[in-house]
């Protein structure tokens, strides 16, 4: 979408027009307050953090492809930053399909402490 | 306007052809050549930020996943406010960041500034707001991991200490683990069922000591409140007692020292010199009549005996002084029965007790319903007899060693450090101040008021479903579940490590503003700008996940 309105290549690189960066900030600026209220409506925990993070995402998006001009910039920075992106997910997709494997005990409890399977035998007396 | 022109000495030397400003290195081809590789620099400098982040965010997801409950409980303790004020400070920085880079590709020299400084004062603003949130947190020992001690629970309601040492509370509750009861502290009704990290109530008290004096009519009979049908008895005098007694352990109970006051929760041992009265209300407390009593008691036998010698004896002028003997001293004997039911029962809570009476058994204070019901009858048989023979006689008695246990209510005991006398007709006033106030509804940001009811016994967060929607607002109103310091740990570090990238963009801003007031940016050499720019946004986006995983969690 480089049109000569508002993407004039003047210069050595893409200047944003003053109706792009205004126009970006309110956005980002009304889905702050989207996602304040957001969470005021009980749609059930899950739903509520998938709205949230939804929100956020779409607010990362509109950052990265207007304030930091990725839509007007080379490709490859795209392909370092996205790359970036999908490692990142790539942890934490792993991390959340993993979380069947947590073992429910690793936390000492002063109550229930872990038989220790080793060591001298407890005295008595 | 600058100074320095675009076309400075020494880089035409280098014959590359630079057509623009001196800032150009002389080792890139052009402007284009120095600003794309800069740029590719700063995206891979970007890159490895979200990876950087990323591991926090997959402890977060852990943690998270782990611990829902604590996840629930513990982010009611940041303010909503702070986090989206904070949201969009950042948000309007980046705007004025990628605005200053428009700037400075038109060569707005005027505006980059601008736009520079509003960057700068936007940064310090979320540090400012971050200040605040921290010190409040340092304050109430909402910290990371075993120093997670707060004063009040994530829904307000006051909470039991470790270490009793909070901030602006002067009284608050020991708990002593082997009993798995309070030594001390205030709890008004709540139940007595928690443990150190569970929730009482923590008051903040001013205790003071007031002698009463009770109005005589011109007979000299005291004078009776017509609807109660008790003394009226009015203040004279009121003295503080600022010092709270430290924990009974440390507490050196037979030795001299000055007066001081603690909140005695149930059962209250009261110790000779000791003042007890009921409730944080306030109430009251008539020491000595007991020995008053048991004085009267012995002048009455004796003068029975005396009276009984005389009749013997058949000496008339003998006998008739021992009658009247024996019926001053059943009248002393009445008035000292009276006082010392009343001193059972005088305050609105009917629990006001005395020690120091060796005399007195355990079941005087123990069966606080037994004093009452003997007390009724004594105003009945005050009643019958008019009340006419009552003198006031302010019984002097030493105190002496005894040990009196009630388990009927909290509340409040003195303890004079001295052995000395005390008149009947002092009280302990104590004034409390209840719980905090529960939020401003009409705020926006604030949290639906729910204020926890003294008394009400709260379901254990750790056991409890937190799907349920009762057992949700259960969860952050009582105590935190085990191992809440654990969210302060990740959000120490999360929010801490995007502080310390604020910091230091505040630093690169800084420093762009002065390069921008000596004009050394153009419309070919503005790199700096749009690199410091990229970095901003990404601290931006990282607050933007941020804010929702910790501020707002459902």
């Amino acid at each position: 979408m480089a049109s000569e309105h508002h993407d004039d290549n003047h210069g050595i690189a893409h200047t944003a027009s003053i109706k792009v960066l205004v126009g970006t900030g309110g956005t980002l600026l009304l889905l702050t307050l989207v996602t304040v209220l957001a969470t005021k409506v009980d749609f059930g925990a899950n739903i509520n953090l998938a709205v949230a993070m939804f929100i956020a995402v779409v607010k990362a998006t509109l950052v990265i492809l207007f304030f930091m001009h990725l839509k007007y910039d080379k490709l490859f920075h795209s392909v370092i930053f996205v790359s970036a992106i999908l490692a990142a997910c790539l942890f934490v997709g792993f991390t959340l399909m993993d979380s069947g494997q947590y073992q429910e005990t690793n936390i000492w409890h002063p109550d229930a402490p872990p038989a220790a399977p080793f060591g001298p035998r407890p005295t008595t007396g | 306007m600058s100074s320095e022109q675009p076309h400075a000495a020494g880089h035409d030397d280098h014959g590359h052809g630079h057509g623009g400003s001196q800032f150009i290195q002389h080792h890139y081809d052009d402007a284009q050549h120095q600003f794309d590789s800069g740029k590719m620099g700063i995206w891979l400098f970007l890159a490895q930020e979200v990876l950087f982040f990323s591991a926090l965010f997959v402890a977060y997801i852990i943690y998270r996943y782990h611990h829902p409950e604590i996840y629930a409980y513990a982010h009611k303790y940041l303010d909503v406010k702070f986090g989206a004020i904070n949201t969009a400070v950042l948000i309007f920085s980046s705007l004025t960041a990628a605005w200053a880079v428009r700037a400075a590709q038109l060569n707005q020299r005027k505006l980059l500034i601008t736009c520079l400084a509003a960057t700068i004062l936007c940064a310090l603003a979320f540090l400012g707001i971050k200040y605040i949130e921290y010190t409040h947190k340092i304050h109430e020992h909402i910290l990371f991991g075993h120093r997670f001690d707060p004063c009040v629970s994530s829904g307000n309601a006051p909470l039991l200490t470790k270490n009793n040492e909070c901030p602006g509370h002067k009284g608050s509750v020991l708990w002593d683990d082997g009993g798995q009861k309070p030594v001390m502290g205030c709890f008004a009704e709540i139940a007595l069922d928690q443990n150190p990290h569970r929730p009482g109530l923590q008051v903040d008290c001013e205790v003071s000591e007031t002698v009463l004096e009770i109005p005589k009519d011109a007979k000299g009979k005291p004078v009776t409140d017509k609807r109660t049908n008790k003394w009226a008895v009015v203040a004279k005098s009121s003295t503080p007692i600022t010092k709270q007694c430290p924990p009974p352990s440390m507490h050196a109970e037979h030795g001299e020292h000055e007066a001081c006051w603690r909140v005695a929760p149930q059962p209250a041992v009261c110790h000779p010199g000791w003042f007890f009265t009921s409730r944080c209300t306030g109430g009251a407390m008539l020491a000595g009549a007991p020995q008053a009593l048991a004085a009267a008691k012995q002048e009455a036998g004796a003068a029975l005996t005396a009276l009984n010698a005389a009749t013997a004896s058949k000496d008339e002028v003998r006998t008739k002084d021992a009658k009247a003997a024996v019926a001053k001293a059943d009248a002393a004997l009445l008035e000292a029965e009276n006082l010392a039911d009343l001193a059972r029962s005088c305050s609105a809570g009917g629990a006001s007790f005395w020690s120091s009476d060796s005399h007195a058994s355990s079941s005087d204070c123990v069966d606080g319903r037994l004093a009452r019901d003997k007390q009724l009858k004594n105003v009945r048989k005050q009643e019958d007899e008019k009340l006419e023979k009552e003198k006031l006689a302010i019984p002097l008695t030493t105190w002496t060693l005894s040990e009196c246990v009630r388990s009927e209510t909290t509340g409040f005991l003195v303890d004079h450090g001295d052995h000395k006398v005390r008149p009947f007709e002092m009280i302990v006033t104590p004034k409390c101040k209840g719980p905090p106030a529960p939020t401003n509804a009409s705020d926006l940001f604030a949290e639906p008021e729910r204020k926890l009811k003294l008394g009400e016994k709260l379901i254990d967060p750790s056991v409890a479903a937190p799907d349920a929607h009762d057992a949700h607002d259960q969860l952050y109103l009582g105590p935190p579940p085990e191992h809440t310091g654990m969210f302060f740990t990740i959000y120490f570090a999360m929010t801490g490590l995007h502080g310390i990238h604020v910091l230091v963009g505040v630093f690169v801003f800084i420093w762009l503003l002065i390069r921008a007031i000596k004009g050394h940016f153009t419309p070919d050499y503005f790199g700096p700008v749009d690199f410091a720019a990229l970095y901003w946004h990404i601290v931006d986006l990282i607050w933007i996940f941020l804010f929702p995983l910790l501020y707002l969690i459902h």
